[in-house]
C-alpha cells in the first residue's frame, strides 16, 4: 500500500511536470509576426534549419508597404529547382510558414510557382525583429526570408525581402484616442472648451459624432469623430475611436470621458485613452469598465472621466 | 373412560342375574315335569304315603318365586335407574368438565391473541421507532460511505435594484427576488488509505444551474487518532482552492451569508481543478497544490485552461487548542499564469458618419477601416499571498466568541470583480488589496456577528493619469451585521449589508457610490 501510494503521488508529478513543455511541431501561428493564409505554420525559427540543399525561392511582395495589423498583403515567388515548397517566415520569429508552390514555372520547367496573401501582428510596431531602414532612417524595415523546402525536409539558401513599415499615427492637431481590449462597445467623449461671442467659456460636448449644440462659431471646432468602433454590438474589431483635429483646436479645458455604451455580454473592458499633439502627450489613463458602468444613460458627456487637460499651443 | 368401567361392571353384574334366574325358571321347568312325573309317582306314593300340599308348596314357591323375581325386578329396575342417573350424573359431568375445559382453552386462546396483538403492536412501535430514528437508510456497495447535504435558500432585498434590464448581459437588475443559493448534495467515502467525495451544486443565482462543485479522489497515511488529519494525502480533481480560511472553508461552516469581497473577487467560485498534498502533525497543517487557474467561477475559461502553465497555490498554518481556547492561523502563497485572449482578424469596413446631420452623405462622412489581422493570446504571472489568523473562546453559559482576521495583497489576480490583464488595453499590473475582520458571539443557539470587509482591485488606479489627476477610486468595503439562531438541523439567518463602492457615476464622471446596501434572509437545512 505505500509503494502504491508513492508511485501514484510520483505519477502525478511526472505527469504535471511533463505536461509543461510538451509539444507538437505544428502551431496556429498567432504567435508569429507574419502570417500565411493557407499555409502551415511550424514552431521555430525560419533561420533554425541549416541549409542541405542548394534549390533556391524568391519573394515578391506586391505592395512593401505595412503597418501592424495590415491583412491579405499579397506575396508571389518562385521555388525551385526540383522543389515545390517554400518557408515563409522571419528570422528570430516563433514560427514559419511552409506554402506549397504547385504551379510549373513556364520559364524554368525545374522551378515551380507560388501566390499567397498574409497578414501581420497588430502587435508589429512593438517588435524587436523590425530594423532600421538603411535607405530612411526614419522607418523601420521588417526583414522576410523565404527558403525551399524539398520533400525530405531539407532547407535552401534564404532569400530575404525587406517590408518598410509605413508610421500609423494620426495626423492632427489634436488627437484624442481611446482603445480597448475586449468587443464591447465603448464611446469616447471629449468636452471641448468654445469660446463663444460673448466670451462666456461655453463647453460642448463631442460624442459619438457632432453635438447638437447649434451656435457653434465659425471656426470654432473642426473636431471630428473618426469612427464609432462596434457600435450598437456589431463587433468590427477596430476596439479603438479618435477625435481629430486637423485646423486649430480651441484653447482651454478639455475633458476627456469614457462611456461603456455596452459591455456586449462582457464581465468587463480595460481601455486606454491619451491625448496627445505633434509637440507633446497633453494626457493619459487607463481603467477597466465593469457592468455597473452601463447603468447611466449612453449621452454625449456621459461615462466616467479620464483625465482632464488643458490645451494651449 | 371411568365412567364406561362402571358402566361395564354393572352390566356385567345384570347379566349375572339375569343367567342365575334363567336358570331358575330352567330349572323351575324341569322341576315341573319331573314333577308332574314325580307326581304320578307321588300320587302313587300319597297314595302311599300323605305329606304336605304340593301345589300348595308349589304355590308357596311360586309366589316366593315371583315374590323374589319382583323384588329382583324391583332391585334390577331400581340398579338400572340407578346406573341411568348414575350414567346421566357422569355425562352431565363429562359435560360439565368439557365445557369447563372448552371455556379454559377459550380463554387460553383468548389471552394467546392478546398477547400475540400485543407483541404485533410492539413489533409495529418499534419498527415506527426504528425507522424514525434509523441512520439513512441508503445502501452503499462498501463500507466507510456516507451521504450528506444542505440547502440554503434566501430571499434577498437590494437598494440597487430597478426594474430594468442589464443592458450588458440582458439579466434583470431586480435581485429583490427569492433564490436558491446553495443545493448540496454530496457522498463521502473515506477508508484507511483512501477518501473519495462526489458532491454536486444547484442554484438559481443565474438561473437553474446544477454543476460539479467538489469531485475528489485522494490516497492517504492516515495519522494517529481518529480525529486527526492525515500525515500525508494526495488528491486529484475539483476541490476548494487552499488559499486562507475563507476560500475553502464549507460554507456550512460560514457565519455570514457570503464570503468577503477579496475571496470573491481572488477566488471566485471557491473551487478549480488540480492535484493537491496536504495533511497534519501535531498542530502543524500543510497543504500544496497544483491547480489550472481558472476557478469556477472565473470570468472567463470557468473549469477549463487556456494555457499549459499551472497555478501553485499552498499553504503553512497551525491549528490547535489551549485550555477554552480555540485557534488557527496560517500564511498562504500563490504563483500562477493568467491567460490575455488574442483578437480575432477584422474585415475592412466602411461607416457613414453623418456629421452635418443631414441625413445625406455627404463629403469626409465616410470613413473606410482597413481590416486588422488576428492578435495573438499571452501569458502573464499573478501572484498572491494571504495570512489569516482565527480565535474562539469557550465561555461558561453556552457562551462563545469568535475572532478572524485575514489579509490578501495580490497582484493581477482578480478574476471576477475587476479582472486583471496586464497585457490588455491598460497595459499595466493591477495590485490587489483585501482584508476583512469578523467578530461572532454565540449565545447558545443564538448567533450575533459583524464583520468589515475591505477590497481595493487597484491601487494605483490614482497614479497611472497624466494631465490633471482625477480621483478614480476603485475599492469595495461592506459593513454586515448578521444574527442566526442554530438548531442541530439547519440555522435562520438575518444580514444586513451596508455596501460602499465606486461603480456609480456622478454628473462631473467621477465614480461615486451605487448605492447597493443588502437586506438577506436565509433559511439552511442539512442532513
Amino acid at each position: 500500500m505505500r509503494i502504491g501510494i508513492a508511485g501514484l503521488l510520483g505519477t502525478w508529478s511526472l505527469c504535471a511536470l511533463s505536461a509543461c513543455q510538451w509539444s507538437s511541431d505544428s502551431s496556429s501561428g498567432l504567435t508569429s509576426l507574419l502570417r500565411v493564409q493557407g499555409g502551415q505554420a511550424m514552431r521555430g525559427s525560419i533561420a533554425g534549419p541549416a541549409t542541405t540543399i542548394t534549390a533556391k525561392a524568391l519573394l515578391v511582395p506586391g505592395n512593401r508597404n505595412i503597418y501592424p495589423g495590415a491583412i491579405d498583403k499579397a506575396i508571389t515567388g518562385v521555388v525551385g529547382p526540383d522543389t515545390n515548397t517554400v518557408a515563409l517566415g522571419v528570422a528570430g520569429d516563433d514560427a514559419y510558414w511552409l506554402v506549397p508552390a504547385l504551379t510549373a514555372d513556364s520559364e524554368d520547367p525545374h522551378s515551380f510557382k507560388y501566390s499567397a496573401s498574409f497578414s501581420l501582428s497588430p502587435t508589429l510596431a512593438s517588435s524587436p525583429l523590425l530594423q532600421p531602414n538603411p535607405d530612411d532612417p526614419s522607418t523601420l524595415v521588417l526583414p522576410v526570408s523565404a527558403r525551399a523546402v524539398d520533400q525530405a525536409d531539407n532547407f535552401g539558401p534564404p532569400f530575404i525581402e525587406t517590408l518598410i513599415m509605413v508610421p500609423q499615427a494620426i495626423a492632427g492637431t489634436l488627437v484624442v484616442s481611446l482603445d480597448w481590449d475586449a468587443p464591447v462597445d465603448l464611446d469616447l467623449h471629449v468636452q471641448v472648451p468654445i469660446l463663444a461671442n460673448n466670451d462666456a467659456g461655453l463647453v460642448t460636448v463631442w460624442a459619438k459624432a457632432r453635438s447638437a449644440e447649434p451656435n457653434l462659431p465659425d471656426g470654432g471646432v473642426d473636431g471630428v469623430l473618426d469612427f464609432d468602433s462596434n457600435e450598437g454590438c456589431q463587433i468590427d474589431g477596430r476596439n479603438r475611436e479618435n477625435v481629430v483635429w486637423t485646423g486649430q483646436p480651441p484653447e482651454g479645458h478639455y475633458v476627456v470621458r469614457v462611456d461603456a455604451f455596452s459591455l456586449c455580454g462582457q464581465v468587463s473592458a480595460a481601455w486606454h485613452a491619451i491625448a496627445y499633439s505633434p509637440q507633446a502627450t497633453l494626457g493619459e489613463a487607463s481603467g477597466v469598465l465593469t457592468g455597473a458602468a452601463t447603468r447611466d444613460a449612453p449621452t454625449a458627456g456621459a461615462g466616467v472621466t479620464a483625465f482632464e487637460f488643458d490645451y494651449y499651443p | 373412560m371411568k365412567l364406561e368401567k362402571s358402566r361395564h361392571v354393572s352390566w356385567q353384574r345384570s347379566g349375572c342375574s339375569t343367567r342365575k334366574l334363567a336358570m331358575f325358571f330352567i330349572g323351575l321347568t324341569v322341576c315341573n315335569g319331573t314333577g308332574s312325573a314325580l307326581a304320578q309317582t307321588g300320587s302313587k306314593k300319597a297314595k302311599a304315603e300323605p305329606g304336605p300340599d304340593p301345589i300348595a308348596e308349589i304355590e308357596k314357591l311360586r309366589s316366593e318365586f315371583e315374590q323374589k323375581l319382583k323384588e329382583q325386578e324391583a332391585a334390577a329396575k331400581a340398579r338400572e335407574e340407578a346406573l341411568q342417573k348414575e350414567q346421566a350424573a357422569a355425562i352431565e359431568a363429562a359435560r360439565d368438565e368439557a365445557d369447563k375445559r372448552m371455556a379454559a382453552d377459550r380463554n387460553e386462546r383468548q389471552a394467546e391473541v392478546l398477547r400475540l396483538q400485543k407483541a404485533l403492536d410492539e413489533a409495529a412501535a418499534r419498527e415506527d421507532a426504528r425507522e424514525k430514528n434509523a441512520p439513512p437508510a441508503v445502501r452503499a456497495s462498501m463500507a466507510g460511505v456516507s451521504l450528506y447535504g444542505y440547502v440554503q435558500a434566501d430571499y434577498q432585498l437590494r437598494q440597487s435594484s430597478e426594474d430594468q434590464l442589464d443592458p450588458t448581459s440582458g439579466q434583470p437588475l431586480n435581485q429583490d427576488r427569492f433564490l436558491i443559493r446553495r443545493a448540496r448534495l454530496g457522498v463521502t467515502m473515506d477508508r484507511q488509505y483512501g477518501e473519495g467525495r462526489l458532491e454536486i451544486d444547484g442554484n438559481t443565482v443565474n438561473g437553474p444551474q446544477l454543476r460539479l462543485f467538489d469531485v475528489e479522489a485522494s490516497a492517504k497515511w492516515p495519522g494517529r487518532g481518529e480525529d486527526a488529519p492525515p500525515v500525508v494525502m494526495g488528491t486529484i480533481g475539483l476541490f476548494r482552492i487552499p488559499f486562507g480560511h475563507e476560500v475553502p472553508q464549507d460554507d456550512r461552516r460560514r457565519f455570514f451569508m457570503e464570503r468577503s469581497t477579496a475571496a470573491r473577487a481572488l477566488f471566485p467560485g471557491e473551487a478549480d481543478l488540480g492535484a493537491r498534498l496536504s495533511g497534519g502533525w501535531h498542530f502543524v497543517r500543510y497543504v500544496l497544490a497544483v491547480m489550472n487557474g481558472q476557478p469556477l467561477g472565473s470570468n472567463m475559461f470557468a473549469g477549463l485552461d487556456p494555457n499549459h502553465q499551472k497555478d501553485i497555490v499552498g499553504r503553512l498554518g497551525v491549528e490547535d487548542s489551549l485550555a477554552k481556547i480555540d485557534f488557527a492561523g496560517g500564511i498562504s502563497g500563490l504563483r500562477g499564469t493568467g491567460f490575455h485572449p488574442g483578437t480575432p482578424a477584422t474585415k475592412p469596413t466602411l461607416q457613414w458618419n453623418d456629421i452635418d446631420e443631414n441625413h445625406t452623405v455627404g463629403t469626409g462622412e465616410i470613413t473606410g477601416i482597413p481590416g486588422l489581422g488576428a492578435g495573438a493570446s499571452s501569458n502573464y504571472t499573478r501572484l498572491g499571498f494571504g495570512a489569516d489568523l482565527g480565535a474562539s473562546a469557550r465561555l461558561p453559559h453556552q457562551l462563545k466568541t469568535s475572532l478572524a482576521v485575514e489579509f490578501y495583497l495580490a497582484n493581477d489576480l482578480d478574476r471576477a470583480i475587476f479582472p486583471a490583464d496586464p497585457k490588455g488595453a491598460t497595459s499595466r499590473s493591477f495590485r490587489e488589496l483585501g482584508y476583512y475582520l469578523a467578530l461572532i458571539q454565540e449565545f447558545g443557539r443564538w448567533q450575533l456577528g459583524v464583520r468589515y470587509d475591505y477590497y481595493n482591485p487597484d491601487q494605483d488606479s490614482n497614479k497611472n493619469a497624466k494631465g490633471s489627476p482625477v480621483p478614480t477610486d476603485v475599492s469595495y468595503s461592506t459593513l454586515a451585521v448578521a444574527a442566526a439562531c442554530v438548531a442541530p438541523w439547519g440555522r435562520l439567518i438575518v444580514e444586513y449589508d451596508h455596501n460602499q463602492n465606486h461603480l456609480g457615476i456622478n454628473t462631473s464622471g467621477m465614480p461615486a457610490n451605487l448605492s447597493d446596501d443588502a437586506v438577506l434572509v436565509r433559511g439552511e437545512a442539512k442532513f
